[in-house]
């Protein structure tokens, strides 16, 4: 099972393959989890969100496409998703997201971050690192927590204009440098 | 090309992110229906917001989450009872008989045989162009069956809640669900004494996979999830 590709076990999760099912969870479960924690906080919400998004990725596995994503960019849009539901159902405060380079930056030394996904990251990481700070707050907001322009002007303190401006221009620039990384 | 061009340029990052809102969510929206480039653009902003989301540290759950994920799997992948016959014909027929009654506002539940439900459903997609006309049993998310909601998907969509439980009626915020999982705010819908009410949707929601009533008051939201496939 270790040597499937996701896109395997995705299909195997699909067809309700029991140990495909169960490589599957054991090889997300992390980022998803990690992902679901980051965004709200509390670890015990975290793994109902997490739960819930094994579920989802198996209900709608059919729609993932190959052509346009890999697995688990397509895994932790449903966990963003499902998390954002949960974020507003309770009212959960959501974390502050400059934390988010620097839990990035403690992170990456682990041993259990290796590989691909540890490349990815640290590339995330690159890209957002060069962004002007306003930029880079804004789009955090937005792409971790669901913030709106309203929002996030209200947080920032800055006219609703600007802060469309900021999470527009933050995005198309981060969207430039992860085509360049993905040429090389 | 409509005129909204300019206008949904400078919204290509929160549809991107999911965080457009209102009117002009709506307007872009349907902008993007016809603008091959837009849509280009919008698609490319969404990968990269996916690309953001790998910044988030991995962090193992607590011991036994992969057997209670696996257990959660396996309980709702059992095959689905179906329900008696006499029971479907009449789903068909209270969805045929809401199609022919769009815009009226009214539901009627007619005993129908099963041929006259199928051209009554198959007429009333071929008049209106429309693409899903379902009822699909509406639950609280403990599984709990509380009324059913007859989709219709379309131009323009609609949506009617059909209430047997009395203390669900009230007022709901109406969140459409697309094959991500994203959800899209649809508008509100009050469900009256009677036991019934309808909406309207918004154009350009993609592919429905769900549909989901909130309560105002803060009770448990409602789902009715549709057919895969």
């Amino acid at each position: 099972m270790r040597s499937l590709s996701d896109e395997s076990l995705l299909a195997g999760l699909a067809s309700s393959d029991p140990d495909s099912s169960a490589a599957f969870v054991r090889r997300f479960q992390g980022r998803v989890f990690g992902l679901a924690v980051t965004i709200l906080g509390d670890p015990n919400l975290a793994e109902e969100v997490a739960q819930e998004t094994f579920l989802r990725a198996w209900r709608h596995a059919a729609t993932f496409d190959a052509a346009r994503g890999r697995v688990i960019t397509w895994l932790l849009a449903i966990t963003r998703n499902v998390a954002l539901d949960a974020l507003r159902l309770r009212r959960q405060e959501p974390v502050d997201p400059s934390v988010l380079i620097d839990l990035r930056a403690d992170s990456r030394t682990e041993p259990e971050t290796q590989g691909v996904l540890a490349d990815d990251s640290e590339r995330v990481r690159q890209a957002l690192v060069r962004l002007p700070e306003e930029q880079r707050r804004a789009v955090l907001m937005s792409a971790f927590f669901g913030r709106t322009a309203r929002e996030i002007g209200e947080i920032e303190r800055i006219p609703l204009g600007t802060a469309k401006t900021r999470i527009r221009t933050g995005l198309l620039k981060l969207r430039e440098a992860f085509e360049v990384s993905n040429d090389r | 090309m409509t005129d909204n061009h300019g206008e949904t340029r400078e919204l290509v990052a929160e549809l991107a992110l999911d965080v457009a809102a209102g009117e002009e969510r709506g307007r872009a929206l349907g902008h993007l229906e016809t603008c091959r480039e837009c849509r280009a653009l919008v698609g490319g902003l969404a990968d990269a917001k996916d690309e953001i989301l790998l910044l988030a540290p991995e962090r193992e759950p607590s011991a036994g989450f992969e057997s209670r994920t696996l257990a959660r799997l396996a309980r709702v992948a059992r095959p689905v009872v179906r329900a008696p016959r006499w029971r479907r014909i009449l789903s068909l027929s209270v969805a045929a008989s809401i199609a022919a009654a769009a815009g009226v506002g009214t539901v009627w539940v007619a005993t129908r045989s099963d041929r006259q439900a199928a051209d009554l459903l198959t007429t009333a997609l071929q008049r209106a162009d429309g693409k899903y006309l379902g009822v699909e049993v509406l639950r609280r998310p403990d599984g709990t069956r509380v009324g059913h909601m007859a989709v219709y998907l379309g131009r323009p969509s609609w949506i009617f809640a059909i209430i047997d439980d009395e203390t669900s009626v009230g007022t709901f915020d109406v969140e459409v669900v697309d094959a991500t999982g994203a959800r899209h705010p649809a508008g509100v819908l009050t469900i009256d004494a009677g036991g019934g009410g309808g909406l309207v949707l918004p154009s350009g929601l993609g592919r429905v996979t769900a549909i989901v009533l909130i309560p105002r008051d803060g009770g448990d939201p409602l789902e009715a999830r549709l057919p895969s496939g």
